[in-house]
């Protein structure tokens, strides 16, 4: 009886934590698309006021770890292509190259022009991401939730 | 401070850089450089250094630390300055209606390596700082006189750091091509610098703002410099600053400078001479003698 209680208990903490777990990608996609807001909002500040280089940029910490991988990648004169993460999919990680590929190369209104551009785009991408956390990210958290009590009241 | 040069150029500076002056990288001729004011063909593994095209954009972009937009200022003036080593740019200006916006297909770079030589201003320092009234010393408003490539910036490094130490006085260094202030190099505890702007607007904006006692500017080169310089002079600061000549007369005859000459701008004129690799004092001349 004990032995199917502790079972059922680890059931449900299973259940908690998988559902967790398959909602994290959405949590990441939104962190990462708040992170790169963020990055391209501090770029356009330096560009048109303090005009530190992108390095500066580079070093600067930001919410999502994918992201500030991404950065620290290219710090290091490093190719982002192996770092751009796996819940984004090639549309947006074709994006996101385009985008580190073209700052920094122009003059100063031109990038501003550039990053506006951008900067809409990212917003919609921060909007959707948001709605499919808020959507499958609850979604499996509940679900996985779900299974675990099922098996709970199974077991017990 | 060489990281955006090329392996094989940055093998040699790795060795070479104390005793070079200057590079000289022509698309697909041999990069070339300057060992106390004589030229030599660089080699790597028994072979001449020879760069395309693509390889000196790539230079300039990475000295630009990949953001142009920060450097695009120094760009349309023909130069770009990272870390203390100026590279000079010769490649096609873009113009619309006149103006310039930037500049592209860089064809060849002058790269000034900067030095710091301690002391080698020691030889003039008793003539630029003398004694005053009481305890204080008194710093002679002085102009340095070199052509081109000769270390004016490494004297002007030197005598900030001397006057510094010597007289506690505040020294603030106008340093419009950041390229006199590196962190590398000993300026002295109580020199300042004000870097990245325009000589002409530093001069009233330093006066005002930071009360220097001495202020050091290299190159003046227009009308508004050297007014810049006289207003600080008859603001009762000392000026030290470095003009383009090969002596005083020749100094003397430039018509931007005359009115600073006329008024007493300086009080001793410097004039520098390259002997080997070595910055010498070829000529003191003191004002009104």
């Amino acid at each position: 009886m004990i032995a199917n209680l502790i079972l059922a208990v680890c059931m449900l903490v299973a259940g908690s934590c998988l559902g967790i777990k398959f909602s994290e990608k959405y949590t990441e996609k939104f962190s990462f698309y708040k992170s790169l807001c963020d990055f391209n909002g501090d770029f356009m500040r330096e560009v048109s006021f303090f005009k530190n280089n992108l390095k500066y940029l580079y070093c600067k910490q930001y919410s999502s770890v994918p992201f500030c991988k991404i950065l620290s990648k290219k710090h290091s004169d490093g190719d982002i292509k192996d770092e751009l993460p796996c819940f984004l999919n090639e549309m947006q990680k074709q994006d996101v190259l385009s985008y580190f590929d073209k700052i920094g190369k122009t003059d100063a209104p031109l990038q501003v022009s550039l990053c506006e551009g951008y900067s809409s785009q990212f917003e919609k991408e921060l909007e959707l991401s948001r709605a499919e956390m808020k959507k499958y990210g609850g979604l499996y958290k509940k679900t996985g939730f779900l299974i675990g009590l099922i098996a709970f009241v199974i077991l017990v | 401070m060489y990281d955006f040069f090329p392996p094989e150029i940055r093998c040699v500076l790795l060795t070479d850089a104390p005793v070079i002056n200057e590079l000289r990288i022509r698309a697909d001729k041999p990069v070339s450089a300057s060992y106390g004011g004589i030229y030599r063909f660089l080699e790597y593994c028994g072979k001449p250094i020879i760069l395309n095209g693509g390889q000196i954009q790539d230079i300039v972009f990475k000295a630009c630390e990949k953001s142009v937009y920060a450097y695009n200022d120094c760009i349309k003036q023909g130069y770009i300055c990272s870390g203390g080593v100026r590279i000079g740019l010769c490649g096609e200006f873009v113009t619309e209606n006149g103006v310039v916006k930037t500049m592209k297909n860089y064809n060849a770079l002058c790269v000034r390596i900067p030095h710091e030589v301690k002391g080698c201003a020691l030889s003039v320092a008793d003539k630029i700082i003398t004694a005053g009234a009481g305890q204080k010393r008194y710093i002679k408003s002085t102009l340095v006189i070199s052509p081109p490539g000769v270390g004016k910036t490494t004297f002007l490094r030197d005598i900030a750091r001397i006057i510094s130490d010597k007289t506690r006085e505040n020294v603030l260094i106008i340093d419009e091509k950041n390229e006199i202030y590196s962190d590398k190099f000993d300026l002295g505890l109580t020199t300042d610098v004000l870097s990245g702007c325009d000589k002409r607007f530093a001069f009233f904006s330093a006066i005002k703002t930071i009360c220097p006692g001495v202020i050091i500017a290299d190159e003046l080169t227009c009308e508004e410099e050297a007014d810049g310089a006289l207003f600080a002079k008859l603001s009762g600061s000392a000026v030290i600053c470095s003009v383009h000549a090969q002596n005083y007369s020749d100094a003397e005859k430039k018509d931007y400078l005359k009115k600073a000459f006329s008024n007493d701008c300086f009080e001793l004129f410097v004039t520098l001479k390259r002997e080997r690799d070595k910055v010498v004092v070829s000529e003191i001349t003191e004002s009104g003698v």
